[in-house]
């Protein structure tokens, strides 16, 4: 009687034990280890991230047409409306343009210049006209000159101006004005091929122009390097320095508030091209074929040099063929001399050959050689340009261009190249802010710390507050808002401290905490499944 | 009272051991034991192989072409020795490193003699040295070739004059390269283990109570490894290694493959302890040559007397064995000094490869064959069985101890409270009188074990003015002490008239000595695994099987006393040193005791072996409590 | 005042404009020369090929040459006939000893490297790079040993080059491992646009080629050794294949199998030159034309 009472209470204690540390175990221990076990993370605005895809791409421009045509002086209201409709139809494009259009006659001033000027001399005219009116971004005024042979042609200016030839016939004349400007002036193909390729997605057909060009990028490192690989034969110099305040500092000036273009020069001694050009036996002279010309570049870049800073670099090489393989040509595929004499290649640079002019056997050594500024700085403008993706235009006999000459650019290829580099800034800070939410969700061990969440809300910050300016057309404010959105979302995206915390990697996680967790937890849970038994046991007499 | 578990399973195992008690003892002692011989044979314990990758051995070319210099070193070494039978040719030793370019220094030191006549006198002796500085390391490590110089006059097959000619070729054909990382010490020593002793204390800056040392005038980096020759002018036949060390320590298991597998590329035969393996692999021909050799080896394990200059290494965590060069009467091929400086050579080139210490292979295992090994995780569970029987036995009486408890917890229950009071007090008083009886046991035993200890100072003092010779002094000192702590039982059996009873409670007893016994058999075992063993092997049937009644009991307990195993070992040691005779065997075995118990101190002295402390202060104490069970008075219930 | 439109050369048909190498040997030790014989020799492969230093990451876990055990100081050899010295003039090493750690790779392939990174040590690629990476060393089943004290998991390397594509930081990667058990690398990738090879199946070990007695170490591992071969005989304008080159080292010669992933590539290897990979033959455009500037003289000095 006594032996079981005695049991009882011993099995009564051990219950009570065993369900008193389970329980303090379950309350206590669970949730002190996932909070001491917790990775820090900031909350990031991953609702507003997957919504910025949702936001229609649109900008808006500002169409200006005055018309110097009498005959059309009763249709202004027609053309404006039917330019309105055709330049509104859908294109089924990821991004809207929208069009403002305002047709309008001449004033005064403008008519006194096109009477004292020939319409011939549509630059000048250009020029006095964009005196008139202070010039405005995204502003774009299309003047309707009467054509006196009946042919239908377009001149582009310098400056906001675009000059229409009409004849009086308006089904002919709205589409080429339509025409001009989706084409030409705004190059809506351009906005859209900018965001597909900021997007990443490859066509199957490759792309020159986005192969070719450097991404948007706050600062460019332009080098220009003369090469000279017998400085004993041939004393080579040049005034790069005033070449480039000539003829490239406008360009950089123009672009100044947009990106900085910093410009370096050097000469390299005793580096050669180091690949055998072939010889043309009738002239006594060198060429290279253009498939002989990718493996030029590797030996001379490996002696460049790089730049201290983390900007794109674009190097310009100049140089001077040996004695022995003067003069050195470059030859196209069908075999005709490059006028140029240059090539450049995609991202990185270009090259151009400078022959010396002809010198007799007895003149002494060395030979003093001056390279021509503007000889060079043609072509290496052109190659800039092209790497930069300033699209530059050709003229055709429709469509002529004035050309930009020392300034350049042109203002409205400015216009162009910030529309195009604003979608782009924006398309890749979307995709990146959407790959960063989309690794922080599916890696849930990196810690997030306090200054990249704020990066990433300004990011979104500023990509909403860009979109608002384009769809206002303001194309400055649109484009500085792109660039501080994509600075903070690749700072974000490429912030050093996103490193994967692989201490415990998911699945083995289970090998950390069993030695530690299960041979107190078996004990545990048999002497607590005993106590809940035995409980049950206890209360089954009690209820009978 | 178990909180998460139930008390009344333990109940159950512990009444089944109780029931099978001496049937498990007797079964596990000799599980252990045959377990333990049987690992030598082939199949039961895994063959040797490399841990350490860094060490490649043998993957480079010797590049050793100095055969003829080797040769003529090993002439001029021999004329110079013969010119005088009392000295060495030292200086001539020092001019040949030195013209050789190296830094080569005299290290002196001198000998306090612990025992003998005059104390104050001391010996002086002189080491040479020479560091081969590496040309592109930067002296942060240093490898050490080590060889002892001895007397001329002693034995041609203790002889190393071949080993410092093999030192000093290969000095000349080191000296020349540029691969070495490590500097290369090249050391001889005087007085063998007493000058390589002197020389570690002056390299780590230790100081040693009997060798006073100077300070080393150039010095090298932490030492890595240490390689001692002892090979004779002549050409030898093989190999031998040796690599037991002070207290029973051993090099890392690493270092002696290296120099088995480079051995074998030089296609010499290589031994240990002079014993070949054999050819076949499985068959009982092979087990017994595996169970000599591991038995040798654990003999001089046992002893803890480093077998050479290199077990002195061991204790500052240098990795050290003996390469020794043996003459066979009937040679089937010679290796001159040649052979060994290739042997030497590539054995340097492979320790140049190492990065850190030796730390991936066994420091603990025993050797039954070249190719072979036991490690320390095969030889522990047989021991393990062996030492557990005095544990089941022990068992044995807690179980009693516990039951009677519980019964008499049942009995508190049932009984009134004044009953309960009255076998209270009388069992307290009984339990206290068990406990107390024992106390006076263990404190004889303990100031037996302090006397044996401290006494040979003493004696020795007392040596000169008797004119005794110190080792007949210690010997007839020890023999007294022994027969002493021997009559001491009888003091217990005196009965004084006006007091109680002293009940001797010898199941405590045992339980007690049981428990010391065990506790200290492992933890030498740990250390020196071939004393543990032996001495476990002699005393654990004894002991265990021990009850107050017989006198069979008492004789058994009296051959296995530290006394005892002295006697027994001196014999055979006799015995392997060829002398059958008998009466010649005894004679020896006399002199053995003797010279063994006077080396042991001297080995405590001069180098810190505790052999003598083990055996004096640990196991003599043990065997007393147990020399008390026998003796005592069995009135009690058994 | 003309300009005229250029005409689109055929060199734009791969899609890539630029190569990238990123060449890591992860162990340390003299008993490795072999590894750091293995990713010199690939190096100077692949400069030969045509990639310039500015584009190659060139990771050594361990200077073996001015190791004071190296018999012949200041070389690494790769082959027991000592013809080509490895560690030659122009060796470029990005990152040295003990910088050549897990976290350093993974951030010079993710780009989340500080600020004060210098460029030689960024991997700055693009949409439109094509990169080789390259890795020997000591692995197991799932991981690459570093440095004999940490590991990269075949995980954590997947997420990695997950996170280069999300960046568009490459256009095609080719993955080339050296290790034992070297397949288990790859097996975890699951970004398009990378093909790779690994020198033994998982369960395997890779085996070293053959040592040169006078060092007294290996000197090359089987796999890079046979593919080395292969390399040896390519010139910067060679039109040998990937194909064939997936095709080295069968078993006969590697003893360990060759395992090759190219369900995430989305062209036929036997169709991609090896050049689009281990040499950098680069696009150009000819300019026909070019702008016309007026003439401005000043009268300063010219600069020499």
């Amino acid at each position: 009687m006594a032996e079981s009472k005695h049991e009882e209470d011993e099995k009564a204690n051990q219950a009570y034990a065993a369900l008193g540390i389970g329980i303090i175990c379950i309350i206590i221990g669970v949730p002190l280890w996932w909070k001491t076990t917790e990775v820090y993370r900031v909350q990031l605005p991953y609702n507003d991230i997957s919504d910025l895809s949702q936001i229609p791409l649109v900008y808006l421009t500002d169409i200006e047409v005055i018309s110097l045509d009498k005959k059309l002086d009763s249709n202004l209201v027609q053309i404006s409306q039917q330019l309105q409709e055709d330049l509104s139809r859908k294109r089924g494009e990821e991004v809207t343009p929208i069009y403002r259009v305002t047709v309008r006659e001449s004033v005064g001033d403008e008519q006194s210049i096109f009477n004292k000027y020939d319409n011939k001399d549509l630059s000048n005219i250009d020029k006095l006209l964009s005196e008139l009116s202070p010039l405005q971004r995204n502003k774009y005024l299309i003047f309707l000159i009467p054509s006196n042979n009946g042919k239908l042609n377009v001149f582009i200016g310098k400056y906001y101006n675009s000059f229409v030839s009409s004849n009086g016939k308006l089904d002919k004349i709205i589409p080429l004005i339509s025409k001009t400007v989706q084409m030409t002036i705004v190059k809506e193909q351009s906005v859209v091929k900018s965001i597909f390729n900021a997007k990443g997605a490859r066509s199957l057909k490759p792309d020159k122009e986005s192969m070719r060009s450097v991404r948007y990028n706050t600062g460019y490192d332009l080098t220009f390097t003369l090469t000279v690989p017998q400085p004993d034969i041939f004393d080579v110099s040049w005034n790069i320095r005033e070449a480039v305040d000539t003829y490239l500092k406008p360009l950089v000036d123009h672009l100044k508030e947009f990106t900085q273009l910093k410009i370096n020069s050097q000469i390299h001694y005793f580096t050669t091209l180091q690949r055998k050009p072939q010889k043309d036996e009738k002239l006594n002279e060198y060429y290279f074929l253009e498939q002989d010309l990718p493996h030029l570049i590797n030996p001379i870049e490996s002696t460049l040099g790089t730049s201290a800073s983390n900007n794109p670099e674009l190097n310009f090489i100049v140089y001077i063929p040996t004695r022995d393989q003067s003069p050195l040509y470059i030859k196209d595929k069908n075999g005709v001399k490059v006028p140029t004499n240059s090539f450049l290649s995609p991202r990185w640079g270009g090259v151009m050959i400078f022959n010396v002019p002809e010198f007799n056997e007895s003149t002494p050594l060395p030979f003093p050689v001056k390279v021509e500024g503007k000889n060079i700085m043609e072509v290496f403008l052109t190659q800039i340009r092209l790497l930069l993706n300033l699209n530059s235009p050709t003229s055709s006999h429709e469509v002529w261009f004035d050309p930009v000459e020392v300034n350049g650019i042109s203002n409205m290829e400015i216009d162009v190249w910030l529309r195009n580099r604003c979608f782009e800034n924006l398309a890749t800070s979307i995709n990146t802010l959407q790959s960063l939410a989309q690794l922080l969700g599916q890696i849930s061990n990196i810690v997030i710390k306090d200054d990249i969440g704020s990066q990433v809300e300004a990011a979104v910050r500023e990509i909403k507050s860009s979109l608002k300016y384009l769809s206002t057309g303001n194309l400055v404010d649109a484009f500085h808002s792109s660039k501080r959105a994509i600075i903070a979302s690749e700072k974000a995206f490429f912030d050093p401290s996103l490193l994967e915390l692989l201490y415990f990697p998911e699945d083995q996680k289970f090998a950390i905490y069993i030695p530690l967790f299960l041979p107190i937890s078996i004990p545990l849970i048999t002497a607590m499944m005993h106590a809940i038994k035995w409980f049950k046991g206890t209360k089954k007499p009690k209820t009978d | 009272m178990g909180v998460l578990s139930d008390p009344k399973q333990r109940q159950k195992i512990i009444k089944a051991v109780t029931k099978y008690n001496k049937l498990l003892c007797v079964i596990l002692y000799l599980g252990g034991v045959f377990g333990f011989l049987a690992l030598a044979f082939e199949p039961f314990h895994a063959g040797t192989y490399f841990s350490e990758n860094a060490l490649l051995p043998g993957l480079v070319e010797n590049e050793f072409r100095l055969d003829s210099e080797a040769r003529s070193y090993n002439e001029e070494l021999h004329k110079e020795i013969k010119k005088s039978d009392k000295t060495l040719p030292k200086d001539w030793m020092f001019k040949q490193f030195q013209n050789l370019g190296l830094d080569t220094y005299y290290h002196n030191f001198s000998l306090h003699y612990p025992f003998g006549m005059p104390r104050d006198k001391a010996i002086p002796g002189q080491n040479i040295y020479s560091i081969l500085r590496a040309k592109r390391a930067s002296s942060t490590e240093a490898v050490v070739m080590s060889v002892p110089l001895r007397h001329p006059g002693v034995m041609p097959n203790e002889q190393t004059s071949g080993g410092i000619a093999v030192m000093l070729a290969l000095a000349k054909h080191f000296r020349k390269q540029t691969y070495w990382a490590k500097d290369i010490v090249f050391v001889l020593t005087e007085f063998d283990e007493i000058g390589m002793q002197a020389w570690l204390d002056g390299y780590h800056q230790t100081k040693s109570d009997y060798i006073i040392s100077e300070d080393l005038p150039g010095r090298s980096g932490p030492i890595q490894a240490a390689i001692n020759l002892e090979i004779p002018g002549e050409a030898v036949t093989s190999y031998n290694i040796k690599l037991e060390g002070l207290n029973g320590q051993l090099p890392n298991l690493d270092l002696c493959n290296l120099v088995v597998r480079l051995c074998r590329k030089e296609r010499a035969k290589v031994t240990l302890n002079k014993q070949v393996d054999s050819y076949e692999r499985e068959s009982w021909d092979s087990y017994k040559q595996s169970v000599t050799t591991m038995m040798y080896m654990m003999w001089n394990q046992a002893s803890g007397t480093p077998t050479g200059n290199h077990g002195l290494f061991h204790r500052y965590h240098i990795e050290a064995l003996t390469i020794q060069g043996t003459q066979e009467e009937k040679p089937y091929k010679t290796l001159g000094v040649e052979q060994t400086s290739r042997l030497v050579e590539g054995i340097f080139r492979s320790l140049n490869n190492l990065l850190e210490r030796f730390h991936q292979s066994f420091f603990f295992y025993i050797l039954p064959s070249t190719r072979g090994y036991i490690s320390i995780g095969l030889y522990m569970p047989p021991f393990g069985a062996m030492i557990a029987a005095c544990l089941i036995k022990i068992s044995l009486f807690q179980a009693i101890a516990l039951w009677i408890s519980r019964y008499e917890e049942e009995e508190e229950d049932k009984e009134t409270e004044d009953k309960q009071s009255d076998d209270e007090s009388q069992k307290v008083t009984d339990a206290v009188s068990g406990i107390v009886s024992i106390i006076p046991v263990i404190a004889i035993s303990m100031l037996m074990a302090s006397l044996a200890y401290t006494g040979p100072k003493l004696l020795t003092n007392v040596s000169h003015p008797f004119r005794l010779r110190p080792e007949d002094s210690l010997m007839f000192g020890l023999l007294a002490l022994f027969c002493a702590s021997v009559a001491f039982p009888k003091m217990f059996n005196k009965k004084k008239p006006d007091h109680a009873v002293l009940h001797l409670d010898w199941k405590l007893l045992k339980c007690i000595a049981l428990i010391v016994q065990s506790l200290t058999l492992f933890s030498i075992a740990l250390m020196n695994i071939s004393l543990a063993f032996f001495i476990g092997v002699a005393m654990v049937p004894v002991t265990t099987l021990i009850v107050p009644t017989t006198s069979r009991s008492l004789l058994l307990l009296l051959l296995v006393s530290p006394a005892s195993l002295v006697f027994i070992s001196s014999i055979i040691a006799a015995w392997l040193d060829q002398h059958n005779d008998i009466s010649q065997l005894l004679y020896m075995t006399w002199g053995n005791m003797k010279h063994c118990i006077f080396m042991k101190l001297l080995d405590l002295y001069l180098f810190g072996n505790w052999t003598y402390t083990v055996m004096s202060f640990v196991i003599f104490p043990c065997w007393l409590l147990f020399w008390a069970i026998p003796n005592c008075n069995t009135d009690i219930d058994v | 005042m003309y300009y005229l439109q250029e005409k689109i050369g055929e060199f734009f048909k791969s899609g890539h404009t630029n190569n990238w190498a990123v060449l890591v040997d992860t162990s340390r030790f003299w008993f490795n020369y072999r590894h750091v014989a293995n990713v010199l020799s690939i190096y100077r492969s692949v400069k030969r090929l045509g990639i310039p230093d500015s584009h190659i990451i060139l990771m050594v876990a361990d200077d073996m040459a001015c190791n004071p055990r190296n018999p012949r100081p200041a070389t690494v050899f790769n082959n027991v006939n000592q013809h080509i010295n490895v560690y030659g003039d122009d060796v470029e090493v990005d990152y040295r000893g003990y910088e050549v750690t897990v976290e350093n790779f993974i951030r010079v392939l993710t780009g989340r490297l500080p600020p004060s990174t210098p460029r030689s040590k960024r991997l700055l690629s693009d949409e439109r790079s094509n990169i080789l990476v390259y890795m020997t060393g000591h692995g197991g089943d799932g991981f690459l040993k570093f440095q004999d004290a940490e590991e990269v998991s075949n995980v954590e390397l997947a997420d990695a080059f997950e996170q280069m594509w999300q960046k568009r930081r490459y256009h095609e990667l080719f993955f080339m491992v050296d290790t034992c058990q070297a397949q288990s690398m790859f097996q975890k990738f699951y970004s398009p646009n990378i093909l790779a090879v690994a020198s033994s199946h998982v369960g395997e070990d890779s085996l070293s080629h053959h040592v040169d007695p006078a060092l007294g170490v290996y000197v090359i591992d089987r796999y890079t050794f046979y593919a080395l071969e292969f390399l040896e005989k390519a010139k910067p304008g060679s039109k040998k294949t990937m194909g064939k080159f997936l095709k080295v080292c069968p078993k006969h010669q590697c003893i360990s199998t060759v395992a090759v992933r190219t369900d995430l590539f989305n062209r036929n290897p036997d169709q991609v030159l090896l050049t689009d990979f281990f040499g950098s033959v680069r696009n150009v455009e000819i300019l026909s034309h070019s702008v016309l500037l007026p003439n401005i003289t000043s009268k300063s000095s010219h600069c020499r």
